[in-house]
């Protein structure tokens, strides 16, 4: 660059070059022999502004103006490159995006506590507070309160396993989440809406849909005018909050004795929607709880008037429900506690 | 229970498919297990008649028979049957039909024309079991002569029968007539009841049969009626079709006619031979301790105190309820028999069978409760079929003895009550109409209000929420309304389970799987983990196996059995937890059970990847689960070396509160407590907690109420130091010199280093000091008079040197 012939065309051919050799920058060391190279003190810039001397004094004001704004300009493009262009020799070679991430460390609950979880959040939401008890029963909470007196029939749909008491209190593994029912009555006056899940016991041989060890969880809502009417609401408000809106809730006649009336209630078939198919065994209905209204005798068993209070209770099987919502066919991998069939649910929507 | 749907509709008419009864019986509460339908087989297989039988040329086992099957058509088929005659009307299957296979009872064999033997066949001539009526395969199903040639044979012999799965509340479900009588109640049609008017001879019951009951406590009702002459022999094949539908064998006539009116009234009869039975005498007593009978099974049994004889005076003959006795049973030669219908005592008889193993079709019932009333109804129709089925001459009466007839039931009812417990008003006419279907006597006593005499059968109504359940289920649960939950709420209960919900929520959270065991163990593995355990095992009388005899002390067993289970299945790591119950007897022989939480890490931290070498869980990860459950139950704890059986020697610390209680343990599982469980991998870190201890002592209420703190946005001056201490030295008692100047922050270890450029015996600890003043920016020269004073009582306390100061 001996001889410059300054004019607005050779300022424009200038910044033309200049702005395509810093695109094409890619180094931290090549940015930095272009900023020498224009910017510098012996740069381009600095010499045409030399030469600025020896031009027309008619275009030196103008030229000038020029220059200034040139300089300003690639200034400008420089640090922008500076920024954005890699400063450190780490980062010079690209990464394998593909590669795994590190994996981050990842818990889950158990798919029973998760169903659990979920029960008791619905419930949660209208009014019942969650509460738990003794797994190992004393006789007369599990059977006698609940009008079940020795010998009665329905003992026998509930095989029970016994202690050996170290006292003279006849105990057992209770066989429902139901003892829960005497016990909040006895703890507190009405009214009372709690729910009960836990452990449940039963005296069974040990196949693909039965299980010694299971969970319940366990409602009683007990208070002044409180009827079968708001027992089908808020059975109705579960179904349907647990399986979808769109669920068609139906009420059988079942009989349990700590109830009367007493129902079951199910659901129309989420798979087939009531056409029939396997998961309802042909039937369009499965059957998701069991309920009633709380049988005078349990009321007064625990000292409550049933002329004054009254009020529902029921009870469901998370296993179960879990089963129907994620397909599992077997309930013994719920307590076989393989992590190929816990980890499946690590993703599940807490609750 | 089977019922066939031909058998109800001696009783009541309905015109309703055997879907929609059963979703009608299902809805109003009596469960339909199952419809099975059979013969629908169109125009297949039709009524036919024998014209001619010949002899197969080629085999002495097989016949051709020519049968007319309406129209003039006449076809030749080859049968195996024996009992096949001429003129006999048979049913007739043409090529085409499907029928069962008599092998394999399923629906499968298609009849195609075959030559059998040489000899062309178009057709078969059907045993029962082949048209899936019944089991029987002896020989051919031989029809009423009054059958129509030609006619389908659906429209003869076509039925389903129900499966059904009555509720142990209604023993009238057990019967054909009960199921009717609910059928009507449903339907709105008459019930006809079964006729029980008989003719009677000259004897007299009462001169024939004597009675007593000398355990009125356990028999309640005791009915005997006398036939003088009967003839032994094969009941009638429409009695015999009827029992074979139910799964019943057919034995004579006297004892299938028994059978046959317990399904269709529910009350269970029992026969004797009069001549086994001593002078007609009956006695019901208790049995003697170690009495022994065989039963109609053949199979002598020893009896308690508390079981129930039929006897002839002296030697029982029956057991009460449950089976009658092989010495007093019908016989070919039986002339004259005695007839019972009584009434047992439900829950002993419920015992009884239990303990006898032997669950009969008469013991299930009388387990329900019958009414004595019921004997009455089943013995009267019972004589009626004998004289029809076996004849001979009824005695003129009944020995009846019913010490105590209960009293009909009342029961008040009003509209009242029934908005207090449906929360519905219905019309008081659809009230009295629906309680009326059921035979349930309904008369007004006021506006509203009604007296309700409830008939015998119906064992299960007593109050007045007994009818509001016969009402919503008759009249139907889509006719109440929903209502929302709108009564009054209870004050909050105390967080019981809080501290649970944040352990688990905190396990969950730093990477550990849940896991669910069972709460019981065996007690050989138990007795190995929980030596340090002050309570004893708990028993149980009847576990599911050995393998769960005993509740669980802690949950270091079954969650070391997990942990095997997850190692075998190939797992890299495992690294889970368990929040759950254990049990006890106290030593003061109280039952103890409370919430535990225990976690297990063994093998590879993390997952295998390429960024990652491998690096083993060990004790401090299993320390670190720990300080993160305690952080988040805003517990302070302290970690001390101890010794405990389960864990290795020197790998162990207690944790435990401010005021030493024990919360819990962490450390790694000796080594042959995890050779006992064939684990082999090494370290296998173990921590557990105690929540009823954490309970008492957590704050965690109070993390709720945080207080905020201003951050203090002064600079924090940093100081690392690397100091070579004894090698059995505490890093905490380090620590703790060097958190005592007001000024320091924090402490924290990051370095550990043993090896042989260290002086003998030595260890060196590096540490990063964090100064900061909450006031001020801090001097650099104080906090090297700091540091350097901190070095000075380091070095005189325990002999602390600066690596850098010591001599290679």
């Amino acid at each position: 660059m001996k001889e410059i012939e300054l004019n607005s065309e050779a300022l424009a051919d200038l910044r033309g070059v200049a702005l395509r050799e810093l695109a094409e920058v890619g180094t931290p060391a090549t940015l930095e022999s272009w900023r020498v190279r224009y910017l510098g003190r012996t740069g381009a810039l600095a010499k045409v502004t030399r030469a600025l001397g020896d031009a027309p004094a008619t275009e030196r004001a103008d030229l000038g103006k020029h220059i200034n704004q040139l300089k300003a300009e690639l200034l400008s493009q420089f640090e922008a490159h500076q920024i954005s262009a890699p400063t450190d020799a780490s980062m010079a070679k690209n990464l394998d995006v593909g590669l795994a991430g590190v994996p981050r460390p990842q818990g889950g609950y158990h798919i029973s506590t998760l169903t659990i979880r979920q029960i008791l959040a619905i419930f949660g939401e209208m009014g019942f507070q969650a509460v738990e008890g003794p797994e190992v029963e004393e006789e007369r909470y599990n059977f006698d309160m609940l009008n079940i007196p020795a010998n009665h029939p329905a003992r026998a749909l509930m095989d029970t396993i016994w202690l050996n008491s170290p006292d003279a209190v006849p105990r057992l593994l209770r066989t429902h989440t139901s003892p829960m029912q005497v016990r909040s009555m006895l703890l507190n006056p009405p009214p009372i809406r709690i729910v009960a899940a836990g452990k449940c016991y039963r005296h069974e041989a040990t196949d693909a849909s039965h299980e010694w060890q299971f969970h319940q969880v366990e409602g009683i809502a007990i208070g002044k005018g409180i009827n079968f009417a708001n027992m089908k609401w808020v059975l109705e408000q579960f179904a349907k909050r647990m399986f979808g809106n769109e669920r068609k809730v139906r009420f059988r006649c079942d009989y349990f004795p700590f109830v009367e009336p007493g129902v079951d209630v199910s659901i129309d078939c989420f798979k087939c929607l009531g056409a029939g198919c396997a998961l309802c065994k042909r039937t369009g209905w499965i059957e998701i709880l069991g309920a009633g209204m709380t049988h005078p005798n349990v009321l007064r068993s625990v000292g409550y008037d049933p002329d004054v209070v009254s009020g529902f209770a029921f009870g469901l099987g998370p296993e179960r429900i879990a089963m129907l919502r994620y397909g599992i066919d077997d309930i013994r991998l719920f307590f076989e506690n393989d992590l190929r069939f816990l980890g499946q649910f690590a993703n599940s929507r807490d609750f | 229970m089977k019922i066939p749907i031909s058998w109800l509709k001696d009783y009541v008419e309905f015109d309703l498919s055997a879907t929609d009864l059963a979703a009608r019986l299902n809805a109003a509460g009596l469960e339909v297990d199952g419809v099975q339908v059979s013969g629908d087989w169109g125009d297949s297989v039709v009524v036919g008649r024998v014209v001619a039988i010949s002899p197969h040329p080629n085999a002495d086992q097989l016949r051709l028979a020519e049968v007319e099957i309406g129209a003039g058509e006449v076809c030749e088929v080859v049968c195996g049957a024996p009992n096949l005659a001429v003129e006999q009307k048979i049913a007739f299957a043409k090529v085409g039909a499907v029928l069962f296979n008599p092998d394999t009872g399923e629906r499968d064999f298609k009849l195609r024309k075959s030559k059998i033997r040489g000899v062309a066949s178009a057709g078969m001539v059907c045993s029962e079991r082949e048209l899936g009526l019944s089991d029987e395969h002896e020989g051919i199903l031989v029809l009423d002569n009054e059958a129509q040639v030609g006619t389908p044979l659906q429209n003869i012999v076509g039925d389903a029968v129900l499966e059904l799965n009555p509720t142990p509340n209604r023993p009238d479900w057990f019967g054909v007539v009960g199921v009717a009588r609910e059928i009507a109640a449903l339907t709105g049609a008459p019930l006809r009841m079964p006729a029980l008017d008989y003719a009677v001879g000259d004897a007299d019951a009462t001169d024939l049969a004597r009675v007593a009951i000398e355990a009125p406590d356990l028999c309640l009702r005791y009915m005997a009626g006398v036939i003088q002459g009967v003839a032994v022999k094969p009941a009638p094949d429409w009695m015999q079709r009827r029992l074979r539908a139910l799964g019943e064998r057919p034995i004579n006539n006297i004892v299938d006619t028994t059978n046959y009116v317990m399904f269709e009234t529910g009350q269970p009869l029992h026969a004797f031979d009069y001549a086994a039975v001593r002078d007609g005498t009956i006695a019901v007593r208790r049995a003697a301790a170690g009495e022994r009978l065989t039963t109609l099974d053949d199979k002598a049994r020893t009896f308690q105190t508390d079981d129930l004889f039929i006897t002839d005076g002296e030697k029982p003959v029956a057991v009460a309820g449950v089976m009658g006795g092989l010495g007093s049973q019908i016989e070919p030669h039986t002339s004259t028999i005695l007839l019972e219908a009584a009434n047992f005592n439900g829950a002993n008889t419920r015992r009884m069978s239990q303990a006898l193993k032997l669950r009969t079709e008469a013991s299930l019932r009388f387990e329900k409760g019958l009414h004595p009333a019921s004997a009455e109804f089943g013995i009267k129709r019972c004589m009626r079929l004998l004289l029809e089925t076996a004849g001979g001459t009824a005695a003129r009466g009944l020995v009846d003895v019913y010490p105590a007839p209960p009293a009909a039931r009342q029961v008040r009812l009003s509209q009242k009550r029934i908005k207090y417990v449906l929360g519905v008003s219905w019309d008081d006419a659809v009230v009295e109409k629906t309680l009326g279907a059921l035979d349930l006597a309904v008369s007004a006593t006021g506006a509203g209000e009604w007296n309700v005499k409830v008939p015998f059968w119906r064992t299960d109504i007593a109050i007045p929420e007994d009818l509001c359940e016969e009402l919503s289920r008759i009249i139907g649960y889509d006719t109440i309304e929903s209502a929302p939950l709108a009564s009054e709420l209870p004050p909050a209960v105390s967080e019981h389970n809080e501290i649970k919900l944040r352990t688990v929520g905190a396990c969950t959270r730093f990477g550990l799987q849940e896991v669910i065991t069972y709460a019981t163990t065996e007690p050989e593995l138990d007795e190995l983990c929980n030596r340090d355990s002050q309570n004893g095992a708990l028993s149980l009388v009847n576990p599911v196996s050995q393998a769960h005899n005993v509740m669980r002390r802690s949950l270091r067993a079954n969650v070391l059995k997990v942990a095997l289970h997850n190692l075998n299945a190939t797992q890299r790591s495992v690294a889970i937890f368990e929040c759950g119950r254990i049990y006890g007897a106290s030593p003061s022989k109280n039952v103890v059970e409370h919430d535990a939480v225990a976690g297990v890490l063994v093998g590879a931290r993390g997952k295998l990847h390429w960024s990652q070498g491998r690096a083993d869980y060990d004790f401090f990860d299993a320390k670190g689960c720990v300080e993160t459950i305690l952080a988040n139950l805003s517990v302070r704890a302290t970690f001390t070396p101890t010794e405990n059986a389960f864990f290795a020697d020197g790998r162990v610390a207690v944790v435990q509160s401010a005021n030493s209680d024990v919360l819990g343990y962490v450390g790694e599982v000796a080594p042959a407590i995890a050779a006992r469980f064939d684990i082999d991998a090494r370290p296998l870190a173990f921590f557990e907690l105690d929540l009823q201890k954490l309970h008492g002592v957590s704050t965690a209420n109070e993390l709720d109420n945080v207080r905020y703190q201003p951050i203090v946005r002064l600079p924090q001056v940093n100081r690392d130091i690397n100091l070579v201490v004894n090698q059995n030295l505490p890093v905490a008692d380090l620590i703790e010199v060097l958190k005592q100047p007001a000024l320091v922050k924090d402490v924290v270890v990051f370095d550990l280093y043993e090896g042989d450029d260290l002086p003998a015996g030595k260890k060196a600890v590096a540490l990063r000091i964090a100064y900061q003043s909450p006031a001020k920016t801090l001097n650099v020269d104080k906090v090297e008079k700091i540091q350097s004073a901190t070095l000075r009582k380091l070095h005189d306390k325990f002999g602390a040197q600066l690596r850098s100061e010591i001599k290679p």
